[in-house]
């Protein structure tokens, strides 16, 4: 497959963002690879008393 | 990559947790964030708590994504791109924020969230309730 690009000149006036998170990215330029990655895990069994966590080692 | 990133006003509130924000061109950048997020009604925490061994969402691997095949990618650059005005309120948690360019952002986070509720078993506090 042959992929032909040409960038022409871009004038963006405000980018206003509230919030960028969890691997998230907001670039004024070029990249050539991207790989953002996320994990989340908020299961039912989350929900529960208070017990504290087991200790950090 | 050769293109210029022109930024007339730029304005960043809050930058944590692994973030960055990086003016310029780079090469490389994979910040990494672990996060145990404990939400307590009653907010009695013990500072030493949580151990990311314990929980396979820390060890599991990423999925891999598959690379196309065969691309032949040619790309002419033919000016600049510029943004009068940036408004950033928060970046959080491995995000990033780039005015220039990079060849690679390789970013990773992982939140394992816990809720320790009143409301779903009151019978399992030994806490006292809350003073109003």
């Amino acid at each position: 497959m042959n992929l032909q690009v040409v960038n022409k000149e871009i004038h963006i006036g405000v980018i206003r963002v509230i919030g960028v998170a969890s691997s998230s990215l907001l670039l004024v330029g070029d990249a050539c690879n991207i790989n953002l990655s996320a994990m989340a895990d908020t299961p039912p069994e989350a929900v529960g008393p208070v017990v504290p966590l087991a200790a950090e080692r | 990559m050769t293109r210029l990133s022109v930024i007339g006003f730029l304005d960043i509130n809050a930058v944590i947790f692994s973030s960055v924000v990086f003016i310029g061109d780079n090469w490389l950048i994979a910040p990494r964030t672990r996060v145990i997020a404990v939400r307590r009604d009653f907010p009695s925490f013990f500072g030493n708590e949580g151990r990311f061994e314990d929980y396979p969402l820390f060890q599991r691997d990423w999925p891999r994504l598959p690379v196309p095949a065969d691309v032949h990618f040619v790309k002419r650059d033919e000016g600049v791109i510029q943004v009068d005005l940036v408004r950033l309120t928060s970046l959080s948690t491995s995000a990033m924020f780039q005015a220039g360019s990079t060849h690679t952002v390789r970013s990773e986070s992982r939140v394992k969230q816990f809720r320790q509720l009143a409301s779903t078993n009151p019978a399992a506090f030994s806490h006292p309730p809350a003073p109003r």
